[in-house]
């Protein structure tokens, strides 16, 4: 988005500033939530356009990233996805830079070079094969960085998951897209939209129907998926915060036998409860679940360090402890 | 007034007890990655072979999931606010059934192992002093995009035991957490609800797999 000039683009944009201003308003608001709350005041609605998804995604996109996986070479299906991959490099570069990644913009132009050159064009990642991996951004995590809440659970007619910061995102990401500018004409950019959902979809069959198949409920799960994958995009992969599980005061006096014997007898006699009324000075931290394991703000933690600056705020959950490695064995 | 000699034993005896305080909290943490690595192997030896009958292979699944993960404390973690609702019995009658979930969901996972590579990449320490967060990659056999693994390791009476398994930053202890405290939410509030449906889905998946094998 910052990399045209075109001087009626920059004043279109200016448009989207209240936007800005009002998802990380509503942000602020849906700032309190305890651990097992979902967040998700439109779940009927929500669920109504998740079902109707789920037909559309049966009836279509399903069958043709099956058609795709099935009978498509895997070598031209890698292909495919390392040229959907490269035509983002725009969009990637551009949220590096916006969310002051100054080391990851650099990794983005160089795998750009390198597959330009030794990658035939970007069909081929080579840089992937060096050692520099993907990695993706787009807006709704750059607004993540600059503070912005998720705010509710939204699920979009077509698009699927989603909140409004990520919603915003989407849209400021296809409305900075300078390939989009390039190529305007629908001829251009359905196939393009198209190419990227069945690559998508096919890369996430077996995934999505074993959940589909062994959930309770799907819609759910779904959700919980989504927002996970999303905290882990924004952190860039990074988080390895414990999930606060709480520690049972009786843990230990289970003996592995009493699974065999189906748990009559020697069944502990100290309630859970008792444990959080009573939480000892040293457990008393385990025993406060605190969010998804993430700590209480975990979209904005990556906020607190641009590029070059140590975090002011240091975050319990970020005691990241060089431990020793056990080194990298095969199996 | 401390005389030098004095001070420099002092001093080398606190700097003896930090050595040796680092140096034991490192062999906890290799330990526990090695923890998940044995496991790791043996779980290939044991489950990958599809000559096994599919109870033996649910059998030994079974054994490596008691022996290595802290299922109970997973069970009772998924229900969520529900668990401090819920009578003694159900909770045992729940956990039983958990377990069979479990086993019905995951038992024939190794089946589709085709050769991939299993590594520890390192181990985290936490603010939790008895959990650690062992991070590894699971490496497919056609060169494709490693797959990282997180699995968050307590040691709970001297043994490490697994409470979660993060795949790309998605916890299936929280994932589970948050489908089973909707569905509860969705169907009266009780635990018992979910018990008879975790009941009738862990049938389903056990006509299934038997179909599947005909």
């Amino acid at each position: 988005m910052i990399l045209t000039s075109h001087s009626e683009h920059q004043k279109n944009r200016f448009r989207y500033v209240p936007l800005f201003a009002g998802v990380l308003l509503l942000g602020g608001c849906a700032a309190t939530k305890g651990a097992d709350d979902v967040n998700d005041p439109f779940e009927t609605v929500n669920r109504a356009i998740f079902d109707f998804n789920l037909e559309l995604d049966r009836a279509i996109l399903r069958p043709a990233a099956r058609t795709y996986a099935d009978n498509v070479p895997e070598r031209i299906r890698r292909m495919v996805h390392a040229a959907i991959n490269f035509i983002r490099t725009p969009i990637i570069l551009a949220n590096d830079i916006l969310q002051g990644d100054v080391d990851r913009a650099g990794i983005t132009m160089a795998r750009t070079m390198t597959n330009l050159v030794l990658g035939f064009g970007g069909t081929v990642d080579a840089a992937s094969e060096m050692g520099v991996e993907f990695h993706d951004e787009d807006f709704g995590q750059t607004l993540a960085i600059w503070g912005a809440e998720e705010g509710p659970y939204l699920v979009l007619p077509l698009l699927g998951p989603s909140n409004p910061r990520d919603a915003i995102g989407t849209g400021v990401d296809s409305f900075g897209d300078p390939m989009n500018f390039f190529a305007e004409e629908a001829a251009v950019s359905l196939p393009r939209t198209g190419a990227s959902a069945v690559d998508a979809r096919s890369r996430n069959l077996d995934t999505l129907e074993d959940l589909e198949r062994t959930s309770l409920d799907f819609y759910a799960a779904v959700r919980s998926l989504y927002r996970q994958r999303r905290k882990d995009e924004i952190k860039n992969g990074e988080s390895q915060d414990p999930v606060p599980i709480p520690a049972i005061s009786f843990e230990g006096q289970t003996a592995p036998a009493t699974h065999a014997k189906g748990r009559d007898d020697s069944k502990p006699t100290v309630s859970f409860e008792e444990g959080v009324d009573k939480p000892r000075a040293d457990k008393s931290r385990d025993l406060v679940p605190t969010g998804t394991g993430d700590g209480t703000k975990p979209d904005t933690e990556r906020a607190k360090k641009p590029a070059g600056e140590k975090p002011n705020i240091s975050l319990e959950n970020e005691q990241k402890v060089p431990a020793t490695s056990t080194g990298d064995k095969p199996a | 007034m401390i005389d030098r000699r004095q001070l420099l034993a002092l001093f080398s005896a606190a700097l003896l007890a930090i050595v040796l305080t680092i140096a034991s909290s490192d062999a906890d943490a290799r330990d526990s990655g090695a923890f998940v690595k044995d496991l790791g192997d043996r779980a290939i030896e044991m489950l990958t072979s599809k000559e096994t009958s599919k109870d033996e292979q649910e059998r030994r699944f079974r054994t490596l999931l008691r022996e290595g993960f802290a299922i109970d404390k997973i069970g009772k973690f998924v229900l969520g606010k529900y668990r401090r609702k819920a009578s003694k019995g159900e909770i045992e009658d729940f956990l039983l059934l958990f377990e069979d979930y479990i086993v019905s969901l995951y038992s024939s996972a190794f089946r589709n192992f085709s050769g991939e590579t299993f590594n520890i990449k390192r181990v985290v320490k936490t603010k939790r002093a008895r959990d650690t967060m062992v991070i590894t990659q699971i490496v497919p056999t056609n060169n494709g995009a490693p797959t990282k693994m997180i699995f968050q390791v307590r040691t709970i009476d001297k043994n490490f035991k697994i409470l979660d398994i993060r795949i790309e930053g998605v916890s299936m202890i929280i994932t589970q957490r948050d489908e089973f405290t909707t569905y509860i939410s969705k169907h009266g509030g009780t635990v018992a609800a979910l018990i008879d449906a975790l009941r009738k889905k862990t049938k389903d998946l056990k006509t299934r797999a038997k179909d599947d094998k005909k």
